[in-house]
């Protein structure tokens, strides 16, 4: 195989810049996943992080309906009205958001466990457990003891855990991550740069993520 | 920091998709009908991030 043919079969690289408590990015991730499958393109998923509230304290004492009633200074039934659009839109791709009992926190450790997980290999599964966890299960995500056992309950070493969160081991990576996305000028997430020529911003609809893959297969064959 | 003051991306992507979609940004995570591909090629709003 010549190298331009083994280039042509290589992988999609994905980078995708992404928040544990950002709705859209589990709405993003579906569509996407399901891209990958209608479209039936290799691809290889690499997620960064992108801190949204990275001033939110990790014991906030409250729901996001009210954290955003708080820091946006409206009152809570149109907050609930701008959630229930995107509540509707997870529900109707199977995922059931409770946003009446989801903890709000501060998502830097859920980040640092993310690298720690990319560093055994299981960054995706890791992603996968972190969303369910904060949208669906409505467990903390904020605090070190309770990623722990999250990361547990996939087969992590608990105590290595603790261990590597409270060292903050993988903190200079997350930075890291926030640091290239300021360069690529990225200020809302989910982002997907794709083959790191194509920028691809918020939650496309699946047939959009199908598009854009295929045209970054074409135009690499070209 | 306004417009005028934002520095460049250091990193040029070419925009794909349709950029009326739903995104977070901060605090808020809106569909804004009015959006338009310019906000991907601003700087991160360091309050904000």
């Amino acid at each position: 195989m010549n190298e331009t043919a083994a280039i042509a079969n290589e992988p999609v690289k994905v980078d995708i810049w992404s928040d544990v408590q950002c709705p859209w990015c589990y709405i993003g991730k579906r569509r996407f996943e399901a891209a990958i499958e209608s479209s039936g393109i290799a691809v290889d998923i690499e997620y960064h992080s992108f801190e949204l509230a990275p001033d939110t304290p990790v014991e906030y004492d409250g729901t996001p309906i009210q954290f955003l009633s708080e820091r946006k200074g409206l009152p809570l039934p149109q907050v609930e009205e701008m959630l229930t659009r995107v509540t509707d839109i997870a529900t109707s791709l199977g995922l059931d958001y409770n946003y009446e009992h989801i903890h709000q926190t501060n998502t830097v450790k859920a980040h640092e466990l993310l690298h720690y997980a990319k560093a055994h290999g299981r960054q995706l599964e890791m992603k996968e457990r972190l969303l369910d966890a904060y949208f669906i299960k409505t467990e903390h995500v904020g605090r070190i003891e309770d990623l722990a056992d999250i990361a547990a309950s996939i087969g992590f070493d608990r105590d290595d855990v603790v261990q590597v969160l409270e060292s903050s081991e993988y903190l200079p990576a997350v930075k890291a991550d926030m640091e290239v996305a300021m360069q690529y000028g990225i200020q809302g997430v989910p982002f997907f740069v794709i083959d790191g020529k194509y920028g691809v911003s918020g939650a496309q609809e699946s047939e959009t993520f199908a598009n854009v893959l295929t045209q970054a297969l074409t135009e690499r064959d070209a | 920091m306004d417009a005028a003051t934002k520095p460049i991306p250091t990193f040029a992507l070419q925009q794909l998709g349709d950029p009326k979609v739903g995104v977070c940004e901060g605090d808020a995570c809106i569909v804004d009908d009015h959006r338009s591909q310019a906000f991907v090629n601003r700087q991160i709003d360091e309050g904000l991030v």
